[in-house]
């Protein structure tokens, strides 16, 4: 029923995710992109369900038990979605930034002091389980001169019946204000970068002796499960990292594994802009060339993902099928454009904008990257995904790690 | 035939100043992470540029020449900025001393000392004086013979060979070995240009746009690329690069699809090649060590990645592990400028942890890449084209032919 190769236009994560479905599935596949993916400007957390109207949603996989048949294509969600998240568990598992899928929404605190209802987030990443009552003190560590993480700031994410600290690591030696996270990320991946946080980092927190230490997200982009595990031996406690503003850290963590992963499963990947369907399949680039072969899914997200091309007067359009999606400001506002609901179309699409909810509002934007991507690919391969829940039938090593609890694992401590 | 040829810069409108400010080229850089005084391409590229339009005696950022120009930024930009561009007009506004002035007036004219190769071995005392790196590896001459036994007439038509002054005078035989390759195919070849000519990429690289257009202008005269010819085969990603993007942005398109050899091997090599190479591959005792590829920075930009695992598996090798790098720091003449040597060891010692010391080929289609992490990893760099006719002529004498 699997076509012998598709082509995936597209590098963020539906994209990723399309294209892993099918390569796992013996699916030759072509990634088609023009420009890097999303990944890179977030943590990497993936939401499920966050927010009800303005009010934080306690356990999602209730709230979808509930009001799943209202969206998307319906019927049985919630079985699906304990498909959907499960492969995305073993796919974490598979990439080295694994977490087990939650049971129900945890917290964090943001950089700028709210509260967030958080599903899953490699273990690295702050979630705490539970109510403000299961953490009774922590540690919230900032850099001078890093001004995307300021430590007070977050402290008020805290709810009052947690005693928070601040404390602040000095300059790191080379530090000029052009430091970004990823900076400091790249000069902790170094020997010298890990032994000057491990240093400084004891000397702060060591008297404070909290029950959690919470720093910004900089551990590192290639080595950070052995620093992070490094610093919890050396302080004796949880330690873990709030996301920030890009360039996102945890998100290019996830990605680069990814596209390793991905590249070494034999996915083609093509750098061009995408003109126009090839009526044999794959797809026309802008630069003439042929790209791909077999069905085709998208995955190019909106405006900035070149899903969407704006024109002068304000048309937008598809700019693969040539098709006016909307007339911005004169008969459709942006937000009803950017949620242009190509899921079912063909050639399927994929991504947090093609399901018709509104994510931005509702934080459930990754899970509508892994549900349309397992729907679009349904279309093109009809029972992949399925067969991909089937545990240990396939010499391919992501299925090896499926496991059978609908991916509802335990989780790791927060 | 391949359709390839025009370029994906062709657009409607200048996006210089299109910057979202959204970083993505800053995650793509590799330099970023490898030289804490690396500004990053957004505050090199489009963000100098608007100072710079604003006031043009601002003077040039420090380390601005750390970039290597390998365009991964470029290929990350959302809004289609030509960010490595912006950064070479922003080296180009440096001031160096007499020296460094001239040094670098020569690597930007690599198909000069490569029309007297053996300048490359230059050493003792001088090498500090002009600036270059005392530990980089330096290319051997091994210049290109020529036609061969394969310049004959072809049923399939003819293909021109861009045959980039580093291979003509460093590895003649991964030319010789495509020529007799395409000429097994069933093409006629034409070995373009006639003398050692470059395209402009060297110059492009070391911030010098203008001289680059200059030269690329000079190569393009030279190219005499015959009427008749179907495709321009190249066997350096960068200079294929250089010839499908910047010639078309100089104004110099070139009339038919430019193809690097290892995609035209695999959309052109006739299925009976590929069976008798398997079988060939088989029964040739092979070299023992693993088997790792580099898709160059440029390649990827370019054209993307996957072509080289693609075409180990189709030539029935065993699998081949993929060098995890962005760009290996080896960046044209980059490596050899002593104040490079740094940031281009760290960038190439990351293959060297991959590798960790395993012997074993390396697949690469670029030159001054292949020297670099020669070096830096130990492995054997081998051109594609040189891969593919050791298993089609593994001894003297035997040439099978499918063409």
């Amino acid at each position: 029923m699997s076509p012998e190769s598709a082509t995936v236009v597209g590098r963020g994560p539906a994209g990723l995710m399309a294209a892993t479905l099918l390569a796992a599935g013996g699916v030759s596949v072509h990634l088609v992109a023009a420009a890097a993916g999303s990944l890179a400007l977030w943590s990497g957390r993936m939401d499920f369900r966050g927010w009800d109207g303005g009010e934080p949603v306690a356990n999602p996989w209730e709230w979808w038990g509930q009001h799943g048949a209202e969206h998307m294509d319906g019927g049985d969600s919630l079985g699906r979605w304990s498909r959907v998240w499960a492969l995305w568990g073993a796919l974490a598992r598979e990439l080295g930034v694994g977490a087990a899928v939650p049971a129900a929404n945890r917290w964090a605190p943001t950089p700028l002091g709210h509260r967030r209802p958080v599903f899953w987030a490699p273990p690295w990443e702050l979630a705490l389980e539970g109510g403000p009552a299961s953490l009774s003190s922590a540690a919230v560590v900032g850099f001078t001169g890093f001004p995307d993480f300021d430590a007070e700031l977050a402290a008020d994410g805290f709810p009052a019946s947690v005693a928070v600290d601040t404390a602040w690591l000095p300059k790191p030696p080379g530090w000029s204000p052009s430091w970004t996270a990823l900076r400091y990320a790249a000069y902790f991946d170094t020997e010298p970068g890990a032994d000057w946080l491990a240093q400084q980092l004891l000397g702060a927190v060591g008297p404070l002796a909290p029950e959690l230490v919470v720093v910004p997200q900089v551990l590192g982009l290639e080595h950070t499960g052995a620093l992070w595990r490094r610093l919890e031996r050396l302080l004796e406690r949880p330690v873990r990292e709030v996301g920030l503003t890009p360039p996102g850290v945890g998100g290019m963590r996830i990605e680069r594994r990814w596209m390793r992963w991905l590249l070494a499963s034999g996915v083609h990947l093509h750098h061009g802009r995408v003109q126009s369907l090839y009526d044999a399949g794959g797809v026309w680039l802008g630069d003439g060339r042929r790209a791909g072969t077999g069905p085709v899914i998208l995955a190019t997200g909106g405006f900035l993902g070149g899903g969407l091309h704006l024109g002068p007067n304000g048309r937008a359009e598809d700019p693969v099928l040539r098709r006016t999606v909307g007339h911005l400001g004169e008969t459709d506002s942006a937000d009803t454009i950017l949620r242009w609901g190509l899921a079912m179309g063909d050639p399927p699409a994929c991504g947090r904008q093609v399901a018709g909810c509104d994510p931005d509002a509702d934080g459930d934007g990754g899970a509508m990257c892994l549900w349309t991507a397992a729907s679009a690919v349904d279309r093109v391969a009809p029972e992949l995904v399925d067969r991909l829940q089937r545990i240990g039938q396939e010499p391919i090593s992501i299925i090896s790690h499926f496991g059978d609890n609908g991916g509802r694992e335990e989780a790791l401590h927060g | 035939m391949v359709e390839a040829w025009q370029s994906d810069r062709r657009r409607t409108f200048q996006p210089d100043d299109a910057c979202l400010k959204c970083t993505l080229c800053v995650t793509a850089c590799p330099v970023y992470r490898a030289e804490p005084l690396f500004a990053g391409p957004k505050a090199l590229g489009p963000e100098w540029h608007r100072t710079h339009l604003a006031n043009p005696a601002v003077p040039a950022t420090a380390h601005v020449d750390d970039c290597t120009f390998c365009q991964l930024c470029e290929a990350a930009c959302p809004a289609g900025v030509p960010v490595a561009h912006l950064i070479a007009r922003h080296k180009a506004t440096r001031r160096t001393g007499v020296a460094r002035t001239l040094r670098d007036h020569v690597l930007a004219r690599p198909h000069l000392v490569a029309r007297a190769p053996a300048l490359a071995g230059l050493s003792g005392p001088l090498v500090p004086l002009a600036g270059l790196s005392r530990h980089a590896r330096r290319p051997r001459v091994q210049d290109f013979r020529g036609f061969g036994p394969s310049r004959r007439r072809g049923a399939r038509g003819i293909v021109a060979l861009y045959v980039d002054c580093f291979t003509r005078a460093y590895d003649g035989p991964a030319a010789e070995a495509a020529v007799r390759l395409l000429a097994d195919w069933g093409f006629e070849v034409a070995p373009v240009p006639r003398d050692s000519s470059c395209c402009g990429a060297a110059a492009y690289a070391a911030g010098q746009p203008a001289a680059a257009q200059q030269i690329a202008a000079q190569a393009a005269k030279r190219l005499n690329i015959p009427a008749a010819a179907t495709a321009l085969v190249t066997l350096n990603a960068t200079c294929d690069g250089t010839l499908r993007d910047d010639w078309q942005t100089f104004g110099i398109p070139l009339p038919l699809p430019i193809v690097p050899f290892a995609e035209f091997a695999l959309s052109e090599a006739p299925a009976a090649f590929w069976e008798q190479l398997a079988q060939a591959s088989s029964l040739v005792s092979a070299p023992t060590g693993s088997l790792f590829v580099h898709t160059t920075c440029r390649a990827k930009v370019s054209r993307g990645e996957g072509t080289l695992m693609a075409l180990v598996r189709r030539a029935g090798a065993r699998p081949a592990e993929r060098l995890d790098l962005e760009c290996c720091g080896a960046a044209g003449s980059y490596a050899f400028k002593s104040e490079h040597e740094g940031v281009a060891r760290r960038l190439g010692s990351l293959a060297g942890q991959q590798v960790g010391g395993r012997p074993g080929r390396l697949l690469v289609d670029s030159g001054t890449c292949a020297l670099h992490l020669g070096q830096m990893t130990g492995l054997q760099p081998m051109h594609p084209a040189r891969w593919l006719a050791e298993f089609w002529w593994p001894a003297p004498g035997r040439a099978p032919s499918v063409g």
